[in-house]
């Protein structure tokens, strides 16, 4: 228990930052016109408006409250973002198949109950479902697995 | 008199029309898939049909629409099927329409009338599921009929209160749904803007031209963020039950029992369902609380009374079926789920609203005729196949989110073949995680994600017709209407939660003078 419900004055605060930045970028950047001839600007100028003023609501409260912190899943957090990025990079360079293996791979760090044999034998078998969709029967335009030099 | 005969007429051979698309051999098939597979994703813990649904998003570019429509609205029914078998066996809502099945489907099963539950839940789905079928083809031309008369205020206003609605209803503070509507909106305006050809938010990349695509918002702020959050807590018992269709046979008391639940249960679900923002947990709520009520031996509720998973999961499956009408016939969007069937007719090149009914009445009656064979499937299915459910509860975690998540991002790749929406992927799964750490509600996020757009030019239109004046909502009495019961929903929403408040101080102060 803390003195303060930082959670809810973080969520606020990014509220808040979030609506200052949409009333800032739609006044210089886009045009907002008038009512009846509204510009594109006019309803997200409107809508950064309600952002602040739902961040003010949520964070003032809880400056008087107590609360609680989450804990967070750093661990899981970390790998499964790493294996999104992971295929993101690999997939147009080397194909659907080792695209896989290593998203898989990073993956498997997620888990501590993970031994090498087992993640490799996982990813192998991803891989082959993987292509059997996507290549064999969808066809998509993307090799399987794209040899170096070609 | 003529009127009327003919009326009656239009009405049976559209019904026949939709047969003819429900029953040609490619529906059935993806009909039969998506029920298997939304009964598979419902009775496993930490997979909901909202992200099961995205990930088959791409699968459908490679389908006829109508059948791609078959096919998730199977994996959204299908999912409220199987989302018992968890709460019965395990104690753990397979998805949160099914949490209230726990409180007496779990002392059932303790009581070894684990395969009655399973059962008993399978048949009040499917007579829930039958009623809100009914239901959805007798209004639905009604409401398409109101909804002629609705112009732009009226739709402006209308999905103002779904939005409000969603956000008051469900779990969390007032301001954190609404706040969520609100991002929702502005992520939906980013890309060109149509009127003027203005590109809004896109800080210079050409990806974003054409908006942040659903898939990437839902496969990122529902599974990806869904998976990081499992990974953790994956304690599902490695607990086995045999369950053989001798343990299924009810007792005569059981059948006597659950007749009148169940169709009370889909009488309330059915009301809630077909209501903007309601959505289907609230109605189990409700149903469970009216059977307590009425119930001769209250006390028997929350030990295992039949009454109390019957009631409730003819509930769910009701509002599943009549969530499609305001969603079909007014193009508006009860529920998440509904938002991506919606979001998935506009890919298709779909225009959902009044008109799909007189203009595609193939697509609009196929898909109703195709919940019929849908839930006839999942009754013949889910009898036979409950041990195979029970067993699929055994699969560990750590051998599905790896495959989730290839999914996830080969699906996300396919759209339009670009690591940019990997990428993004990426950063919305980790603001999925972040709105679930500070306790944001996601769900009316994607809400305001497909309403936003609309809702703009609704908005411009009114403007351009009143000359800027905002009393064109307020003069024309349906959009009044529908702004009144927003303020309602609103000031009823404040007030009980202040309520709420109330008695967790008082609580607290109980609690600190008797340590």
């Amino acid at each position: 228990m803390y003195r303060r419900d930082y959670r809810d004055i973080f969520g606020g605060a990014v509220l808040l930052l979030g609506g200052v930045f949409v009333v800032a970028y739609a006044t210089s950047q886009l045009q907002i016109g008038s009512l009846n001839r509204m510009g594109p600007g006019l309803f997200p100028a409107a809508l950064g408006i309600l952002l602040c003023l739902f961040g003010i609501m949520l964070a003032v409260p809880a400056l008087f409250r107590q609360g609680t912190l989450p804990s967070i899943e750093i661990r899981s957090l970390v790998f499964v973002l790493a294996s999104i990025l992971v295929f993101g990079l690999t997939i147009r360079r080397f194909g659907v198949a080792p695209a896989v293996v290593a998203m898989t791979l990073v993956a498997a760090l997620a888990d501590w109950q993970f031994s090498l044999l087992k993640a490799a034998a996982l990813a192998a078998g991803l891989a082959i479902i993987a292509v059997l969709i996507f290549n064999v029967s969808l066809e998509i335009p993307v090799e399987a697995i794209r040899w170096w030099g070609k | 008199m003529v009127g009327q005969m003919t009326g009656l007429e239009t009405f049976l051979h559209n019904i026949a029309l939709g047969w003819q698309t429900a029953i040609s051999p490619a529906t059935l098939l993806y009909c039969f898939l998506g029920v298997l597979l939304g009964t598979a994703i419902g009775v496993i813990p930490g997979i909901g049909a909202l992200a099961t649904m995205s990930l088959l998003i791409p699968f459908t570019f490679y389908l006829d629409p109508t059948v791609a429509l078959v096919m998730l609205a199977g994996i959204y029914y299908g999912s409220t099927y199987g989302g018992s078998t968890a709460s019965i066996l395990l104690n753990l809502p397979g998805l949160p329409h099914n949490a209230v099945t726990c409180l007496d489907g779990y002392p059932m099963a303790q009581q070894g009338r684990a395969g009655v539950a399973l059962f008993g839940t399978t048949v009040a789905s499917f007579v829930g599921g039958s009623i809100g079928i009914v239901l959805l083809m007798v209004f639905s031309p009604m409401l398409v009929s109101v909804a002629r008369e609705f112009r732009q205020p009226e739709y402006f206003s209308l999905i103002v209160m779904g939005l409000v609605v969603a956000s008051a209803i469900t779990p969390g503070t007032l301001v954190k749904g609404l706040a969520m509507v609100v991002a929702g909106i502005l992520i939906g305006l980013i890309g060109t803007d149509i009127y003027t050809g203005a590109f809004r938010f896109t800080f210079g990349s050409i990806e974003l031209m054409d908006g942040v695509t659903i898939v990437a918002l839902a496969m990122g702020l529902f599974g990806v963020a869904e998976v990081i959050t499992s990974i953790g807590n994956a304690g599902v018992d490695k607990m086995y039950r045999r369950i053989g269709l001798k343990t299924m046979v009810p007792t005569r008391d059981d059948v006597r029992r659950s007749w009148f639940p169940m169709v009370r249960g889909a009488g309330i679900g059915a009301f809630f369902g077909a209501l903007p923002g309601a959505g289907g947990t609230i109605s189990t709520f409700i149903s469970y609380a009216v059977e307590k009520r009425i119930s001769k031996s209250p006390s028997r509720f929350g030990k295992g009374a039949v009454e109390g998973i019957m009631a409730p999961e003819a509930a769910n499956s009701a509002g599943d079926q009549t969530a499609f009408m305001p969603t079909l016939s007014l193009g508006i969007p009860g529920t998440v789920n509904m938002a991506l069937i919606l979001g998935v007719m506009v890919m298709h090149g779909i225009q959902p609203g009044p008109r799909l009914m007189a203009e595609q009445p193939g697509i609009f009656w196929g898909l109703i005729m195709s919940f019929w064979i849908g839930n006839l499937l999942l009754l013949i299915l889910n009898i036979p196949l409950i041990g195979v459910w029970v067993r699929i509860l055994t699969i560990p975690y750590k051998l599905l989110y790896p495959a989730i998540l290839m999914f996830v991002c080969i699906g996300v790749f396919t759209v339009r073949y670009s690591p940019f929406d990997v990428f993004s992927v990426l950063v919305l799964g980790a603001a999925g995680y972040a709105m679930r750490l500070l306790e944001f509600p996601v769900a009316p996020l994607l809400l305001g994600f497909v309403l936003g757009p609309m809702m703009e030019e609704y908005f411009r239109r009114a403007m351009i017709i009143s000359r800027g004046s905002f009393w064109i909502f307020i003069e024309r009495p349906l959009s009044a209407t529908f702004l009144g019961i927003t303020v309602v929903m609103l000031v009823w929403s404040i007030w009980s939660g202040r309520k709420a408040a109330q008695r967790e101080r008082l609580l607290e102060q109980e609690g600190q003078s008797e340590a």
